[in-house]
């Protein structure tokens, strides 16, 4: 697989009127130290990387807006994506207000952040004119329909973000607020959330195009999102011969509409990672008795 | 490393039962992939513009372009459906979940994204973008190569030697 690898970071602990614990946050200097020795080391150029880097310090109640300031600098300097959470919660806009004296989004522009090398974890709670200024911006919004609906943060309005030429791309967000890893699922669930918002007329293709056109615009990814000359071999082949299937008639819009979870095959770079449903050489009865045996562990201190 | 015989060889996905281009293309007649790149469209009827050396039948197949998620947090699967946040908004959910999350290990975070990554990849994803922010007495981004090490069916970077 392809991943962006983020070096994320949290600077802001409760000592200082941060959320995040000061067990959890780290010194500036730290982060960015680190972050450039990640991107020195790890970060591939080209339309054929599988791995690459960029800075996201977290979010803005646990992050200074002098680390927020030179991680854009550096991300400059280094050409690297930016990326953080921002517009999820009300809770959060009222943060940046009393800590700040700022709106999400004039926060951004404060620390240099409105730009097109952005992207934004969630980005729900904006005004008409606050979407007009990160589509301007070229600032893209990672979409995350199922977390938003489980921690009832609220609901994106992604065609007008799509209008005003913010690139828009879908997230699974992470596992305690989805809990699911499934892309194809949430592009369901981004379908009918966005109808509720909208409509039904929002057709099954243009979820399709956020989970891939859009996302790969989103990750700043030219040669990723499509199926055109050129673009890397990066592909997923799903069958219709479950009892979830039986019955439908358009196959495109029986993924989304039936609830396909898994798919048959998966290429990426020219290559078969997955093949009848399975990851060749992935020992994944092994894994989940692992990974488990380490979630218990965790909870239980 | 990653590169196998067929990565030079043309393979034609043929004739899918349909496919998702995200543009204005006909992919009916499939793809003809080469060197870790899509070479040919072939609209329906159409056949390849020379020899190939694969076919890959995908008349029980819907054809998309890999699915690409852009935002996650890998070590987060150590932590789902955990009761005492199960109805909790993100400022208290959060408020109890740092002191979990400040436990986890170096060997929890591989696990963790190895598990993100596979169930990612088994849904039909391709390139998944993965938000750390827990750096932890002194860590210094376990995540990168813990996670390259374990990856060996498929994760692995495109021109260096693993760390």
């Amino acid at each position: 697989m392809r991943a962006t690898l983020t070096r994320g970071s949290m600077t802001l602990g409760t000592d200082d009127g941060g959320l995040p614990p000061q067990s959890t946050v780290q010194a500036p200097e730290v982060v960015l130290e680190d972050s450039q020795r990640l991107v020195g080391r790890y970060h591939e150029r080209g339309e054929d990387a599988v791995i690459q880097i960029g800075l996201a310090p977290c979010s803005p109640f646990s992050v200074t807006k002098e680390i927020m300031a030179e991680s854009a600098a550096l991300a400059e300097r280094l050409d690297v994506r930016l990326h953080t959470h921002l517009a999820e919660t009300l809770d959060e806009e009222d943060f940046c207000r009393e800590m700040f004296g700022l709106r999400t989004v004039d926060y951004l522009d404060s620390v240099g952040w409105l730009t097109d090398r952005t992207w934004l974890g969630h980005g729900i709670h904006f005004s008409d004119a606050e979407i007009s200024r990160l589509g301007a911006a070229g600032t893209a919004v990672a979409h995350c329909p199922t977390s938003n609906m489980r921690l009832a943060s609220g609901t994106a309005r992604v065609l007008e973000l799509e209008d005003a030429g913010v690139p828009v791309g879908l997230g699974v967000d992470g596992s305690a607020s989805n809990d699911a890893s499934n892309m194809i699922l949430e592009a369901r669930q981004a379908l009918y959330l966005q109808r509720l918002r909208y409509g039904a007329d929002v057709p099954v293709e243009r979820a399709l195009s956020w989970a891939t056109r859009g996302s790969a615009a989103v990750l700043g990814r030219t040669g990723l999102g499509q199926l055109a000359p050129g673009m890397q071999a990066d592909l997923a082949l799903f069958t219709l011969d479950d009892l979830r299937f039986s019955g439908s008639h358009d196959p495109v819009a029986a993924l989304l509409r039936c609830a396909a979870d898994r798919a048959d095959r998966v290429m990426v770079g020219g290559q078969w990672r997955v093949v009848d449903g399975q990851i060749p050489g992935l020992d994944i009865a092994g894994l989940i008795a692992e990974h488990s045996a380490a979630a218990r562990r965790l909870v239980n201190g | 490393m990653n590169h196998s015989p067929a990565q030079s060889s043309r393979l034609w996905i043929r004739n899918p039962l349909a496919a998702f281009t995200a543009n204005s293309l006909d992919a009916s007649g499939g793809l003809v992939v080469s060197g870790g790149v899509i070479e040919e469209v072939l609209a329906a009827g159409q056949q390849p513009s020379g020899p190939v050396q694969e076919i890959f039948d995908a008349g029980r197949h819907v054809l998309l372009p890999g699915l690409i998620n852009t935002h996650h947090h890998f070590y987060q699967t150590l932590t789902r459906a955990w009761g005492p946040v199960a109805n909790a908004p993100l400022f208290p959910w959060l408020q109890n979940l740092y002191p979990v999350w400040a436990r986890l290990t170096p060997r929890d975070l591989e696990l963790a994204a190895t598990v993100a990554l596979a169930e990612l990849l088994l849904s039909g994803c391709t390139t998944a973008a993965d938000h750390h922010y827990l750096f932890l007495r002194g860590w210094r981004m376990p995540s990168i190569s813990r996670w390259r090490q374990s990856a060996g069916w498929g994760c692995g970077p495109r021109s260096r030697a693993a760390p």
